[in-house]
């Protein structure tokens, strides 16, 4: 299969944990679908809808640490807006340091937003600024028992090892957002690789041990 | 609409500070010992600085020495009220929020609606905004060993307090994009960081002489373009120039009585781009034994030139403090006579700074 693959590089990266709202805020180790989505959104400058969409990524950081971090911390009332009280708390953050993204895509409109992109690139949270590195084409080649790392795979159907995270696959364009198509992933980290039954792609371009899993839904 | 943004890549070079600290060192026999932050990538140490902090240090600066009025956090009791306004505040304007306003209740027509009284009914909402400057962590551009300082209390009377703190000296590096697009400029829509004014501030916004424009890149279910409010273009170039021009001042840091440094760039890259992607981030590495020594790559800085030349508008300026990095002066200035990259110049860091301002006030439409 043809693609795309563009590589993308950050200093930091922090990828939200869900569930956990206060307190020690550990950092998931891939990103999940709906933040590259949102990355995709971020290059195009709009919100993309009502399309089917095909993307596979492989994610690598260098080391995971911790950072301290002053958070203000909002009441909301019993209709869910927030009340005018401001409490200042700090925090541990884990952030992800030195990280790279492939991200392969097959749809032209796609790959033409991340030549020139709309809005900033982030990998994560607004301070964890990113650059595209190159685009290049790629031949996606289809193999049987595919091995997996730094990517989430959804869990239903496909039953991984791996940190097992209900994740959302895309956010809604309202207030306030909503979690899209949420459902259990494996999270597998880059240093943890996963033999699994399941065919996926090998890129002939690799700079990394893992094939590659395709995610294809409709937004 | 324009759609450009300011990259910027900046080196700082300290001496002997602790600029970000990590709290409790659990790694000292001390009980009272403070730890740097730092990350340690192949068993190698680097130290860092919070994006938040340098978001903090710039927010001071421009308090400071741009005289910006800072949207004020009114407290009263334990109740703090804030304001979200980047239409009188600069700095909710230029580092966005995410806060609680009133709003007029509106019907189903979306007129306001009215009491029997004949007041606006209010209502609680959200409203959002997306920062147009971002920032990276300030990181040292190679591995540091932090020195630990034994440091201690000591007054006339009384037993001394000894306790501990990490002290570095670094090259480190940093990197910010500014949307230039986005300052000045607010958008409406139901959509979590596009509502950025209450329908009042907006109303307020237009009477005041804010125009509408067309956004170029959101439309509405008939396909037209959705409307932005946009602030005059003297008021977007000031706000968007005392935001680098702050950089020549910018200072803050922990520790600053016993360990003031000086945090303001030693080298800068200023550039206009018409593109969200910032190319600068790997212009500098290092080399040694322990990745000890900071190496400049003026290879891959003239690559990212060359590769994304169609996206540069106008000159890419470089700042460079005399005394700082000085082996590099003569490839620097040949850059100006290359002629497959954009065009660059090369000028002291201040002089720099402002003649990219100067630039940016004929990009800004």
């Amino acid at each position: 299969m043809k693609a795309f693959r563009i590589k993308i590089s950050s200093w930091t990266s922090s990828f939200r944990y869900p569930n956990l709202i206060s307190g020690f805020q550990p950092t998931l180790e891939v990103p999940p679908v709906s933040t590259v989505m949102g990355l995709i959104n971020a290059a195009s400058g709009r919100y993309w809808e009502n399309r089917e969409i095909t993307l596979g990524y492989y994610f690598s950081f260098k080391i995971k640490t911790v950072d301290l971090e002053t958070i203000y911390q909002i009441k909301a009332n019993d209709k869910n807006y927030p009340e005018a009280t401001v409490k200042p708390n700090v925090i541990q953050r884990e952030f992800l340091y030195d990280c790279k993204l492939f991200l392969y895509l097959t749809n032209e409109d796609l790959i033409a937003a991340f030549r020139q992109p709309a809005y900033q690139l982030l990998l994560g949270r607004s301070g964890d600024l990113a650059g595209i590195e190159s685009i290049e084409k790629v031949e996606l080649n289809e193999v049987n028992n595919a091995r997996f790392a730094g990517q989430v795979v959804p869990f239903n159907g496909n039953y991984l090892a791996g940190q097992i995270q209900a994740l959302p696959k895309y956010f809604s364009n309202t207030i306030p957002r909503r979690n899209l198509g949420t459902e259990p992933y494996s999270v597998i980290s880059c240093y943890n690789p996963v033999q699994s039954p399941l065919t996926g792609y090998r890129p002939d371009l690799e700079e990394f041990d893992s094939d590659i899993f395709l995610h294809k839904f409709e937004v | 609409m324009k759609n450009i943004k300011t990259q910027g890549f900046v080196l700082i070079d300290v001496d002997v500070v602790a600029l970000n600290n990590a709290g409790k060192n659990t790694q000292s026999n001390n009980d009272n010992a403070i730890a740097t932050k730092s990350i340690r990538k192949n068993g190698r140490n680097y130290v860092y600085v919070s994006g938040q902090a340098w978001r903090y240090w710039w927010r001071e600066a421009l308090q400071k020495n741009a005289k910006w009025k800072l949207s004020p956090i009114v407290r009263d009791g334990k109740i703090a009220y804030t304001h979200a306004n980047p239409l009188e505040f600069p700095d909710d304007d230029v580092f966005g929020y995410m806060r609680a306003a009133k709003d007029a209740e509106l019907d189903e027509n979306g007129e306001p609606k009215k009491d029997k009284k004949g007041n606006v009914k209010m209502t609680n909402v959200t409203v959002t905004r997306v920062s147009p400057l971002k920032n990276s962590a300030i990181i040292s551009a190679t591995s540091v060993a932090p020195a630990q300082n034994w440091s201690s209390m000591a007054r006339q009377e009384g037993d001394a307090v000894p306790y501990e703190k990490q002290e570095y000296s670094a090259i480190m590096k940093g990197m910010f994009s500014l949307d230039l697009s986005m300052v000045g400029t607010f958008s409406n829509y139901d959509r979590t960081g596009y509502k950025n004014l209450s329908v009042l501030l907006q109303e307020e916004a237009l009477k005041s002489g804010a125009k509408e424009i067309d956004d170029p890149f959101v439309v509405d279910a008939k396909g037209k373009p959705k409307k932005l409010i946009r602030l005059s273009k003297d008021m977007r170039i000031q706000r968007a120039g005392d935001t680098i021009q702050a950089l020549k001042v910018i200072n803050g840091g922990a520790m600053q009585t016993n360990n003031m440094g000086d945090v303001t760039p030693k080298f800068i890259i200023l550039a206009t781009t018409t593109t969200g992607n910032h190319p600068f981030s790997h212009v500098v590495s290092n080399r040694g034994q322990r990745d000890e020594e900071m190496v400049f790559n003026i290879d891959g800085l003239i690559e990212v030139l060359k590769d994304y030349r169609d996206t540069f508008e106008g000159t890419v300026f470089i700042g460079r403090r005399s005394g700082f990095m000085d082996e590099i002066a003569g490839q620097l200035k040949n850059l100006e006579t290359m002629t497959d990259i954009p065009k660059v110049k090369v000028l002291p860091v201040n002089e720099a700074i402002d003649q990219y301002c100067e630039q940016m006030k004929s990009q800004i439409d």
